[in-house]
């Protein structure tokens, strides 16, 4: 009989194997395994610089930049529980894109916040995590507080294999109540600035992964969530017939997500391929495609190096106008770039170098986005589209 | 689904060897092959007589990072006490790369005999259940129990005690 | 057409071929996880997150950013 025997699909298939009732493939194996982890990253993140030719006269093209550290430290506790421990730092400084005004010729052109903002973020969260050998059980707590920023969140996942772990399904809920106090806000300078509101958003996972053959694993997810509360942007203001206005979006947003994750081995080569995709679509009438693409090579035992591609294309919000002309109907004003029309690419590089019982890693990131990459035709570009440079440093540590 | 094709799919699962796990009572299926380290035949056939814990491992196993190291000491224990002659330990290794195996045994180094099979034939005639399992076998050649997966601590508070009993009996 | 339901047949094929414990040695490797640099993916998904109009995926979303 041959090692790779096929075996009815479906209900026989079940029907068998709860007869034989087959113990599960170890999903503990790597709670066991894997003893206890430090790892750290540091990055650093900066924006390009907007051309002159996007932005209003006397208006700075400077942009974001931003320092991050991770630290991540994770250790079994008793037999069958894991808990891992995320704390995160982050110093931002720059202008952002304020609002967008039609230049003589009518063209859109971006007007940035005058002043640098400085900003911390601070980050932590952990992770408990159950397993027992057909399950897996965690509880997510985290917490996010900025000057102007607070967010407290809440998730819990839950895993189940059967058929020998060759088909598991996930489950996930999560639920984030956010607290946004802009700074100046309901000041006499800025008199339209909001002083302080809530959002929530609640979240919902449901996953299925199988493993197709020795070398091949599939995973298929969906994803539902929605926001509601304050979910404009407090800092940016719009355009409407030549006057100022508060951005404006709607009181709640509804989102849904599919993606389909492959991972394939390609043993002769000692490489893994990745291939990504999602697509997802939003109450805003927003929908997008992401196509990410992974090689991970293994080049001797130290040695692993990957390339990777994100290609990303969204169509614009409803709502969404680089500025505009007259008042609308629904009272709804946002020219927040992110809202508009556009596609990206991004290219990666990952070297990581592996040590005795620690790993060394060099990531190089790309992110260039431009109207002209979008899908589909995009008649106005927003000119405060983004390109940035991610670098991180990465330390990995087991005992 | 046609009924002739369902009948024959109930058929071929029936009597496919590989659908039904070993129980304890059966005989263990002949296990032999070349060592591991020094290519040497090596069998559980050669070991009659004996008892013999049988255990499944690979290099890409998680907790046979863990198990191994167990095993090795729960053999050094009982040959301690003065079973050299009358209790084994056999482990049969399924990397299909010989070179991740022997890397692995550099690491964590052990005594017992080591059998390899990059095929997958003994996991197949056992109907390897999960990895790592161990089969506990006595010096008659029969099954006596089945081990599957790996919990920290159980050579110690399971194996152990299973094992003195069956070498006990058989005094 | 017909070739699209000729990977679907395929794809059904392969998902009844069973995988057993022992077979499981390519899936094991490191580079085979869903995230090999769970840190790293993190770190794009937040960045992604601030900076694109599309959020959720495989995982939780988990909490929200003053990034927007």
């Amino acid at each position: 009989m041959s090692a790779s025997s096929p075996r009815a699909c479906g209900t026989l298939a079940s029907l068998t194997a709860a007869a034989l009732a087959l113990p599960a493939f170890q999903a503990a194996a790597d709670a066991r395994d894997e003893t206890r982890i430090v790892s750290l990253r540091a990055s650093q993140y900066l924006e390009n610089d907007l051309p002159a030719s996007q932005l209003a006269s006397g208006s700075e093209g400077d942009r974001y930049d931003i320092s991050l550290l991770r630290l991540r430290a994770g250790a079994p506790v008793f037999d069958s529980f894991r808990v891992t421990a995320d704390l995160g730092y982050e110093t931002m400084s720059g202008a952002s894109p304020w609002f967008v005004q039609p230049d003589a010729d009518g063209r859109p052109v971006q007007v940035m916040s005058g002043a640098t903002i400085d900003e911390t973020r601070t980050d932590v969260s952990i992770d408990t995590r159950y397993y027992s050998d057909t399950s897996e059980h965690a509880i997510v707590v985290g917490y996010s507080t900025e000057n102007d920023y607070e967010a407290i969140n809440i998730g819990l996942e839950t895993l189940y294999s059967f058929e020998g772990a060759q088909t598991s399904i996930n489950l996930g809920a999560g639920y984030s109540d956010d607290t946004v106090k802009p700074t100046d806000g309901g000041s006499v300078r800025f008199p339209y600035r909001i002083d302080r509101a809530g959002r929530d958003s609640a979240n919902a996972v449901i996953g299925l992964t199988h493993v197709l053959n020795p070398t091949t694993v599939l995973q298929g997810a969906l994803s539902f969530t929605r926001q509601s509360g304050y979910l404009s942007d407090p800092y940016k203001l719009t355009v409407v017939d030549g006057a100022a206005r508060p951005d404006t979006r709607p009181d709640d947003r509804n989102q849904v997500a599919w993606s389909l994750r492959l991972r394939h081995r390609f043993a002769d080569w000692n490489a893994s391929l990745h291939a990504d995709y999602r697509y997802y679509s939003d109450s805003w009438k927003i929908d997008s495609h992401t196509l990410e693409l992974g090689w991970y090579q293994d080049l001797g035992e130290r040695w692993r190096i990957t390339p990777s591609l994100r290609y990303y294309s969204q169509s614009q919000a409803g709502f969404y106008r680089p500025y505009y002309v007259a008042e609308t109907s629904d009272n709804l004003y946002s020219s927040d770039y992110r809202l508009s029309p556009y596609g990206a690419f991004t290219a990666g590089l990952l070297v990581r170098r592996l040590m005795e019982s620690s790993a060394l890693s060099l990531s190089l990131q790309y992110y260039d986005s431009d109207a002209r990459y979008a899908l589909g035709k995009v008649d106005v570009a927003n000119p405060g589209l983004v390109d940035f440079v991610l670098a991180t440093l990465g330390f990995d540590f087991s005992i | 689904m046609r009924r002739e094709t369902f009948v024959a799919a109930l058929l071929a699962i029936a009597t496919s060897q590989s659908a039904w796990p070993i129980e304890p009572g059966a005989v263990a299926p002949a296990t032999a092959g070349a060592g591991l380290i020094d290519g040497k035949p090596t069998s559980l056939a050669s070991l009659r007589g004996r008892v013999v814990l049988l255990d499944f491992w690979a290099s890409w196993c998680g907790p046979c990072k863990l198990s191994l190291p167990e095993l090795e000491q729960l053999r050094g224990e009982l040959h301690a006490m003065g079973y050299a002659q009358r209790f084994e330990v056999l482990a049969v290794n399924v990397d299909t790369d010989a070179k991740a195996a022997t890397r692995f045994i550099d690491r964590h180094p052990v005594t017992y005999p080591l059998l390899a099979d990059p095929d997958g034939r003994l996991p197949q005639a056992y109907a390897l259940p999960t990895m790592p399992s161990s089969y506990l076998i006595g010096a008659d050649g029969k099954i006596v129990e089945v081990h599957s997966g790996y919990k920290p601590g159980d050579a110690q508070k399971h194996l152990k005690p299973a094992i003195l009993k069956l070498l006990g009996g058989a005094s | 057409m017909r070739c699209g339901c000729t990977i679907v047949l395929m794809l059904l094929a392969s998902a009844c071929t069973a995988v057993q414990p022992w077979q499981r040695g390519e899936l094991a490797n490191p580079s085979m996880a869903w995230e090999p640099d769970p840190l790293r993916a993190a770190l794009d998904q937040h960045t992604y997150a601030s900076k694109e109009a599309s959020s959720g995926g495989a995982g939780l979303a988990g909490g929200g950013c003053g990034c927007n």
